[in-house]
């Protein structure tokens, strides 16, 4: 069954190729209206909602964390609607957490297919909840998220409030994977989020405080055919200012033109990064004990901005092995930028996110 | 003489022996092997019970650390968002089974578990194939309604391709379900059924309308911080057990694996002593053997000692000859016992299904360890039967072993010891028959029934003294053959003993079986009183308890000719922690047309009472099992909760082995809130031919999936077909044990023939003629027959006695009614004599052919 679950993650999307697609696209970017559009959008097939952060506890010892929803549609119309148990979408969810003091990365996993109200994700606002883990937003804003697993005794338990407001990725957040029209996604982010709230690790609740990053995104198809995967960056500068860059990967490890990325200045409206404003150039490398090799370290200058220096792991082992959601592996840790920008002295933690070099993540939102 | 010295003796004088004496080597291999064919058949035929059982639950249920379980009715699913939020639950996951006919394949069925792959997967125990190797085929399994994945043997049995449809109807349901995968159980689980086929809960929810039910839950727990479960577990179930419903049972799941066992149990205890007695038969003919072996040898043995063998040395090589021959014994045992096995297997499925649970074999498994013992036990029983002989002639001196021809008299047994021996036996019958029935301790009466047979085999010497005591007929043969029988009591003695215990065997479970059967035969007659029956055929073909379409019985009612329906539900559950048959009739049909025979009442009408109130009418056996009289209570816990009911009256009843409580179904269906039906009973008008509606309900049931239709006739002989089918196994271990004892006469009188060879050669040289010898070996053979089928008799009512009157009420508690089966009987003990003649035929005509010169060499 294992296996089965594999097979039905890694090639999700080929039932739609039917004669009429019954999935919406995004072609054109979205008539955005909130709070309506913090919540889910069924028409489309994939949709996640992404918390990363860097958090410390009382002491100044670093964490990272990740906490991300995923919805996947495998019909647009649940077959045999009469039982609870009938499936409409899967959802998904991870957790991980990084003690970078104590160089221990931990992570744990839900999957459900939502049966007897096992998963809620509402339409009308930011209320995702998958068996016990859940993010909600309030009226004042605020998010508020909660995850634990026994088995692996890591948890968290954040409250996280928007210090700007949310940033349209791409083009008025149509955010482009390829050439190929519809192959992208509708894509916005909270890049500066004052979290607080308590990790729990082997049983110990640790309070801690920090910076998030919350992406929400949905699309349908949002890798190209031959697309291998993704290099993605969020750093958020001591200076108040975030970059958020994606490198995507054709064969032969080229970057695909369509590869993007956004400035956010402390104040002020954001400026889209097209991928010949920047460079991302590994540094070195890792190799996972199963063998596979990611790039670890790496140079980044954005030429528009005059800002250049290096991204670095805190932890060289922060990739997820997952077992229930088929066994997908891909590399999601926090990290630490130091470079200048315009000649002057710049540093900053965000996250970086490392798909397809262990196993094909990508090709479930292939189209 | 060192050991290695006694070894090369024993290789050469043994290995020459044994070749020297074809025949009587390869009867007494033959003896021992049938002895371990026996115990090998039962315990590999038990033991492939056992793990089929076993591996076709962990293949549905992998195995968790804690399970729900709805007795007899289903649970509702709501019952699982309450695990899911349980703070010691790692993982929660649902089954839904049934098992569904296949009208386009009669006779095969399929028994589908519908399982949720997002939350079992820690708990699979079994590999979905794609058998299409498409990707969208995955999806498939949780989307595409009908989607199912069959077992591999199955499809290649029904010729069925990936893709392929097949129609499977249960309880009123009709499905066309699509084979896409295949189940490939993991290897610890070879043996499991391969009728269990595998669908998304959904699909199966949606495919035969059983929406919000679930037959079992399952959990994974959080281990507390030493790693154990059970505080986690105990803490849940206090947690559970307001939510639960009453018929919920939960906790550990072993408990269900280890509640079917203790029910199997039983029936394999019983066929495990029976193999055992067929051993202990072999080991008396084996004792026999190397006795006579030892006759047969004195010379040899006399020589070797003249020569200075030591008397340890002797015994050394007569009881290693002995184990060489059970080695061989055990080896072919081994081979035979598993081939019955095979032959067996089916038997014992069909058996264990239609009283115990569904099962299904398809190959034995063969348990290396079991085969090792089985192999010891014929080492064991030959070294063991050939000490005591071994011993004997290790005495005699070498002077009198020199001597050929010497009678062995003097070696004869002391009387009164065995008479002493014999009554202990007896007393401990009587003992083990009171624990067995008193003290609650079943087993002991198997034990009771051992020492009846060791009673009458410690008699057997006595009693043959006694007949050889006894006037003969005025013939000279006759005189000449009670003299040479009183003579070789020594040896008749224990062959005697050896003939009355396979025959007391053989005679008690011919009287057990024609009694039960003939008791159940006139049950029937008494108690089915309908003209028809109707029963969805997977109740009779796996034994299933699936509900009948509900359209059927509006269907009977409407059928010209039929005059009025009594409608039967069936259910299996466990009361108190031990298992029971809860049935539920249409009383008032019954009152009329098929009144029940009650053994006590309430006072009252016991129809009455039940139709109107929480009352119930019991079984004989489950009155006596649970000690219950008209009046008591007993609870029941239903979906809706427990309710008490009292006993209104007790019946006469042999459908069910661990008891019925039998409801009224209007009282029933208020308490379970089941409308299923299990089978139907259609009572004609007079003079409707039960052929002609049989046939039109046939036609117009058919579309509605596959149906048995009975006669009153056809269900008489079903039922006694499936009682056959039940006691198929002691029947043939009651022929083991009659062909080992028929072995055993020529034996030992193959080893007088040879003891006597001296004394034969007197009377030859005397004048007598060869038809004389020939009359005298018989005569003397039909006084040991004689001596042995009459004790044997005698004891057989005894063993009879003991297996109804104390191992059925131990274990079951029904009541059977005597019926000596006198032609049987009869059979028995005439072909037994006859078989005693025949067998001294060989003996007789060699000992008639012996040369006077010959045998008197050394006089």
């Amino acid at each position: 069954m294992k296996k089965l679950l594999l097979i039905l993650l890694l090639f999700l999307a080929t039932s739609g190729l039917h004669a009429a697609d019954p999935w919406a696209r995004a072609m054109k970017p979205w008539s955005w209206s909130f709070p309506r559009d913090h919540g889910a959008h069924p028409e489309f097939k994939t949709e996640w909602w992404y918390l990363t952060g860097n958090l410390d506890d009382e002491n100044g010892n670093p964490y990272g964390y990740e906490l991300t929803f995923f919805r996947h549609g495998l019909q647009p119309v649940a077959t045999q609607p009469d039982s609870a148990w009938s499936i409409r979408d899967i959802s998904f969810a991870h957790l991980a957490i990084t003690d970078v003091r104590a160089r221990r990365f931990l992570f744990s996993e839900k999957l459900s297919r939502g049966a007897l109200g096992d998963v809620e994700i509402s339409q009308k606002d930011m209320q995702v909840r998958i068996a016990d883990w859940n993010l909600q937003r309030h009226p004042d804003s605020t998010l508020t998220m909660s995850a634990s697993d026994s088995t692996t005794g890591i948890g968290l338990d954040l409250s996280a409030t928007p210090l700007k407001p949310l940033t349209f990725q791409g083009e008025k957040g149509l955010s482009r994977k390829s050439a190929t029209p519809g192959n992208a996604s509708h894509y916005y982010s909270f890049t500066r989020l004052q979290t607080t709230g308590q990790l729990e690790l082997g049983g110990k609740k640790i309070p801690v405080k920090g910076l998030s990053w919350f992406d929400h995104e949905f699309s349908t198809s949002a890798l190209g055919e031959d697309q291998e995967g993704w290099d993605w960056f969020c750093l958020q500068f001591d200076s108040g200012e975030e970059l958020m860059l994606y490198r995507m990967r054709n064969p032969g490890n080229r970057t695909d033109p369509a590869s993007s990325g956004t400035w956010i200045p402390a104040h002020g409206p954001s400026l889209p990064l097209k991928s010949s404003d920047f460079t991302i150039t590994p540094l070195d490398e890792w190799k996972t004990a199963s063998g596979a090799t990611y790039p670890s370290g790496w140079k980044i200058s954005v030429s528009c901005l005059q800002l250049s220096g290096e991204v670095q792991p805190l932890l060289l082992d922060q990739e997820l092995q997952l077992k229930r959601t088929a066994k997908i592996r891909y590399w999601e840790g926090a990290c630490r930028f130091t470079g200048a920008r315009s000649g002057k002295a710049i540093s900053g933690r965000g996250y970086t996110e490392l798909t397809g070099y262990a196993s094909p993540i990508g090709q479930g939102m292939k189209e | 003489m060192n050991w290695l010295t006694t070894l090369r003796v024993f290789l050469s004088h043994g290995t020459r022996d044994f070749f020297r004496h074809k025949t009587l080597s390869l009867l007494n291999l033959l003896a021992l092997a049938v002895g371990v064919a026996a115990i090998v058949a039962i315990q590999t035929v038990n033991e492939t019970a056992l793990r089929s059982f076993r591996a076709s639950l962990d293949l549905v249920a992998g195995r968790p650390d804690f399970t729900i379980e709805g007795q007899g009715f289903r649970l509702p699913e709501k019952l699982i968002p309450l695990l899911r939020n349980d703070p010691a639950v790692r993982e929660v996951t649902p089954t839904l089974s049934l098992v569904a006919s296949l009208p386009n394949h009669p006779g095969e069925f399929l028994h589908l578990i519908g399982v949720d792959p997002f939350s079992n997967s820690e708990l699979v125990t079994y590999r979905l194939e794609d058998a299409l190797r498409s990707p969208t085929d995955a999806i498939a399994f949780v989307s595409e309604p009908n989607t199912i994945a069959l077992t591999r043997s199955l499809a290649n049995r029904l010729h069925l391709q990936p893709g392929d449809s097949i129609r499977a109807v249960s309880a009123g349901h009709q499905a066309n379900l699509r084979v896409r995968f295949l189940l490939e159980p993991s290897p610890d689980l070879l043996g499991a059924d391969d009728h269990l086929a595998i669908a998304d809960i959904a699909t199966v929810q949606s495919a035969f309308g059983l929406f919000g039910q679930v037959d079992r839950i399952e959990a994974l727990l959080q281990p507390d911080a030493s790693g154990k479960i059970a505080t986690a577990r105990s803490s849940l179930l206090e947690r559970l057990k307001p939510h639960l419903p009453a018929h919920a049972r939960a906790g550990s799941p072993e408990r269900r694996g280890q509640e079917v066992e203790k029910m199997l149990g039983a029936f394999q205890l019983n066929l495990t002593a029976l193999s055992l007695i067929a051993l202990v038969v072999g080991m008396f003919l084996v004792t026999n053997t190397v006795a006579a072996n030892v006759v047969r040898r004195r010379s040899e043995i006399g020589l070797l000692r003249s020569l200075g063998l030591t008397q340890n040395s002797v015994v050394f090589i007569l009881v290693a000859e002995s184990l060489l021959l059970g080695l061989l014994g055990s080896a072919i045992g081994i081979f035979l016992g598993l081939q019955v096995a095979r032959t067996l297997l089916q038997s014992v499925a069909s058996t264990v299904t239609s009283h115990y649970v569904l099962l299904s074999m398809q190959e034995i498994v063969v348990n290396p360890w079991s085969l090792l013992a089985a192999g010891l036990a014929g080492l064991l029983a030959a070294a063991l039967a050939a000490w005591w002989p071994a011993r004997q002639a290790s005495l005699v001196s070498p002077v009198d072993a020199l001597l050929p021809g010497n009678s062995a008299d003097r070696a004869s047994s002391p009387q009164s010891h065995f008479l002493r021996a014999s009554l202990l036996c007896f007393f401990l019958t009587l003992l083990f028959s009171a624990t067995a029935l008193y003290a609650r301790i079943p087993r002991t009466g198997f034990l009771a029934a051992l020492s009846i047979l060791l009673a009458a085999a410690f008699l057997a010497p006595a009693l043959a003294r006694l007949l050889s005591l006894a006037p003969s007929l005025p013939f000279s043969f006759t005189i000449l053959a009670r003299s040479t029988f009183s003579r070789g009591l020594h040896r008749h003695g224990l062959a005697a003993a050896a003939l009355s215990v396979a025959v007391a065997m053989a005679i008690g479970v011919t009287i057990m079986v024609h009694s039960f059967r003939a008791t159940v035969d006139q049950w029937i007659g008494e108690s089915i009183k309908a003209d028809l029956f109707i029963a969805p055929s997977t109740n009779l073909i796996a034994g299933a308890l699936e509900p009948l379409d509900p359209q059927a019985e509006t269907l009977a009612l409407s059928t010209p000719g039929v005059r009025a329906v009594g409608t039967y539900r069936e259910i299996r559950l466990f009361l108190d922690g031990t298992p029971a048959k809860l049935a539920a009739c249409r009383l008032e049909i019954l009152r009329v047309y098929n009144p029940l025979t009650f053994l006590s009442t309430l006072s009252g009408d016991p129809y009455e009472l039940c139709q109107k109130g929480d009352y119930a009418i019991i079984s004989e056996n489950f009155a006596r099992r649970r000690r219950l009289k008209a009046g008591d209570t007993v609870s029941l816990p239903t979906p809706t909760g427990t309710h008490p009911l009292q006993v209104a009256a007790i019946f006469r009843d042999y459908t069910s082995e661990s008891g019925l409580l039998l409801l009224d179904r209007s009282t029933y269906r208020r308490l379970t809130q089941d409308q299923g039906l299990t089978s139907l009973a259609i009572h004609l008008e007079p003079g409707v031919s039960p052929q002609t509606v049989g046939d039109s309900l046939r036609e117009q049931l058919r579309p509605r999936g596959e149906f048995l239709v009975y006669s009153q006739a056809g269900l008489r002989d079903e039922a006694l077909r499936i009682f056959d089918r039940s006691f198929a196994v002691t029947a043939l271990l009651r022929t083991l044990a009659i062909a080992v004892a028929a072995l055993g006469v020529t034996l030992s009188l193959t080893a007088l023939g040879i003891e006597r060879t001296r004394e034969i050669g007197i009377l030859r040289a005397t004048g007598a003629s060869r038809g004389q010898i020939l009359r005298t070996i018989m005569t003397e053979s039909a006084y040991l027959g004689t001596t042995g089928i009459l004790l044997g008799l005698v004891t057989g009512f005894a063993v009879a006695l003991i297996l109804m009157q104390v191992i059925n009420r131990a274990f079951f508690g029904w009541t059977i009614d005597w019926h000596t089966p006198f032609p049987s009987l009869l059979g028995i003990v005439g072909g037994m004599m006859i078989a005693c003649l025949i067998a001294s035929l060989p003996p007789a005509w060699r000992a008639s052919r012996l040369s006077p010169a010959e045998a008197l060499r050394s006089e």
